[in-house]
């Protein structure tokens, strides 16, 4: 784990630990960064969109759906306007549109985002919402020494081991 | 930017102190605001209990004024929790860097005033016990709720509104609530743990996020237009003179909006200066929300001319009758007050001198609340009172029940308002980082 003052140090230190071999596991940051995700191979979009297409569609078809259903239970006709009535359907509509899109959106956020967390994670200090970025880095032990180097040399204010793994044989 | 001046902070550390030190233990002077408000709140709740165990009659509603202040206060609430919005989802699209210091105050304003919004129809009821029956829910009755009435679309739309401007105002404070998590010990370290969902900022946290939040924004911006065109057709699609026309969405709208930047005015300004937020929320964002007032009010007065046109130009004799009642009988002064507080006032923003001194932009902004809420009262009391026919035609006058809970609902604003200044981060403390970053000052 290195632990970086500025964003723009880890954005330089990024190529050059992976290009020591080492993955990277985890960005913390206090601020969102998106520049880093194509650095580290990561889609900067996220799936979320999709649960925001598939709720409104939900919504969109509930609302009408329902409000048409009630219309046909209960014909009750108003100045000799049709029932059901179009016009009526598209607030009934548009409002349940918003509502489930919206709603599947932060479910799925949540979600992807693994919140709520009960526990801590590996690695995450106090000041990475504050002022400060880390970087969770995978290497073998043989690796170790050298990527410490790296990071050192790139910047970081303070480098942490926190786990090692048998190289395979 | 030409607001991002040099008195402001110059690393993220500075950004986090300046802002959780508006949350450091407050004085006497904020208990006795709180404990002030509260007794408000209180006062005005046990009106309504009296009103709920005497009858409808303590208030002055009746015939032919059937909607009263309560409605009023329904729509000026409505239309205040808009601002919020259009400040914290509309200009986050449209990437107005201004916004970002006032939008988390913006927001919590937004909740609390559709909070309160969303009380006035239970106490217009009278009977609050049987409000479930606009729920569509299979019942013995045989009944479905009439999905072509516009108190309807209002449950829908204020229900609505409510959901997601909520989540939305709390889904923006993760990161912050973590950040307050992290430099917190004991019992309030467990508590904005519990809020902060065990947020981390993890890149795969902020990458869901950061759509997720655009698409956030995206669902709040058309709910800004259609809320309170929704409520703006509780009048419109009835056929009272006054009320039956096809600007009403529109002009709620535009006032809904120009009535949100007032009271945004209103909080912000003493809120900047006791909390300490100068170097964040300095003169220049307000200068914006002045300038914006400016649009706002010259939009609303077109409306207001638009009405007088259309009334003379159909020919309605009703209708003419009707807006020429508003201007010069019973209700004549709350119309006056009306156009010169609506129109004239945020006028005087023309005038750099005045936009930018901090004690005119808090009058004009209390002066375009006052003639907001005149506005709702002279579309709603003043057409009720003069419809069709002459034998029907009467004056309703607010009663001290009906006082009192209005009084308990602005006690009741401001004392969430004063709690959430105390309690969350009253600026947004990571998007005030990512602007240093952005500007390559850390």
């Amino acid at each position: 784990m290195g632990i970086f003052t500025s964003l723009g140090q880890l954005e330089e230190a990024i190529p050059l630990i992976q290009q020591k071999g080492a993955k990277v596991r985890t960005v913390y940051s206090p601020i969102d960064c998106r520049e880093i995700l194509e650095k580290i191979g990561v889609r900067k979009t996220s799936p979320v969109r999709f649960a925001t297409l598939l709720g409104g569609l939900a919504g969109l078809s509930l609302g009408v759906g329902f409000a048409i259903y009630t219309f046909l239970e209960w014909r009750f006709v108003t100045s000799g306007k049709p029932t059901p009535p179009a016009v009526p359907l598209v607030v009934v509509g548009f409002e349940m549109t918003i509502l489930f899109g919206f709603l599947s959106t932060l479910l799925c956020m949540l979600f992807l985002c693994g919140l709520p967390r009960l526990r801590g994670s590996q690695g995450y200090d106090p000041r990475f919402s504050k002022d400060r970025f880390g970087l969770l880095l995978e290497c073998d032990r043989a690796q170790r020494e050298e990527i410490e180097i790296s990071l050192e040399q790139a910047g970081a204010e303070e480098v942490r081991v926190l786990r090692t793994r048998e190289t395979s044989q | 930017m030409k607001d991002w001046q040099a008195s402001t902070p110059k690393s993220y550390s500075e950004v986090q102190e300046v802002i959780l030190g508006a949350l450091s233990p407050p004085g006497r002077f904020y208990w006795g605001a709180v404990i002030l408000c509260l007794f408000g709140l209180l006062y005005g709740a046990s009106c309504w209990a009296y009103q709920i165990l005497t009858g409808m009659g303590v208030a002055g509603i009746n015939h032919p004024v059937n909607w009263g202040i309560y409605l009023v206060n329904f729509v000026f609430w409505v239309g205040i929790a808009h601002s919020g919005t259009l400040i914290s989802a509309i200009l986050y699209l449209l990437r107005a860097r201004w916004r970002t210091s006032i939008a988390r105050a913006a927001e919590a304003m937004t909740v609390f005033a559709v909070m309160i919004a969303g009380l006035f129809p239970f106490i217009h009821l009278g009977r609050v016990w049987i409000f479930y029956w606009i729920i569509p829910y299979p019942n013995q009755r045989d009944l479905w709720p009439n999905f072509q009435s516009p108190l309807v679309f209002d449950f829908l739309a204020i229900s609505t509104y409510l959901t997601v401007s909520s989540m939305f105002w709390y889904m923006g404070m993760l990161p912050d609530l973590a950040a307050l998590r992290d430099q917190s010990t004991g019992l309030k370290r467990r508590i904005y743990g519990i809020f902060s969902l065990g947020w981390q900022g993890t890149h795969i946290q902020w990458r869901h996020y950061g759509t997720a939040y655009l698409l956030f924004a995206a669902f709040a911006t058309p709910l800004v237009i259609s809320v309170h065109s929704v409520v703006s057709w509780d009048f419109a699609l009835s056929i009272v003179p006054g009320w039956h026309s096809t600007i009403f969405a529109p002009y709620f709208v535009a006032g809904a909006i120009h009535s949100g930047l007032a009271m945004v005015l209103t909080l912000l300004i003493p809120m900047r200066g006791l909390l300490g937020l100068q170097p964040l929320i300095n003169v220049g964002t307000l200068e914006s929300i002045a300038k914006t007032m400016v649009l706002t009010g010259l939009i609303v007065g077109y409306s207001y001319g638009v009405e007088y046109f259309m009334a003379w130009y159909s020919g309605n004799m009703f209708e003419w009758d009707t807006f020429i009642w508003r201007a010069f009988g019973h209700y004549a002064p709350q119309f006056w007050v009306m156009v010169v507080c609506n129109v004239a006032g945020p006028l005087l923003f023309l005038i750099k001198a005045i936009r930018t001194n901090l004690i005119w932009l808090f009058a004009v902004g209390i002066i375009v609340n006052i003639g907001m809420w005149y506005e709702r009262f002279v579309i709603i009391v003043g057409s009720m009172s003069h419809e069709y026919v002459p034998h029907a035609w009467g004056v309703y006058s607010p009663s001290w029940v009906e006082l009192s809970i209005m009084l308990g609902s602005f006690s009741m604003f401001l004392f969430l308002f004063l709690l959430f200044c105390k309690f969350v981060p009253p600026v947004s403390v990571f998007e005030m980082k990512e602007h240093l970053w952005t500007h390559g000052k850390a």
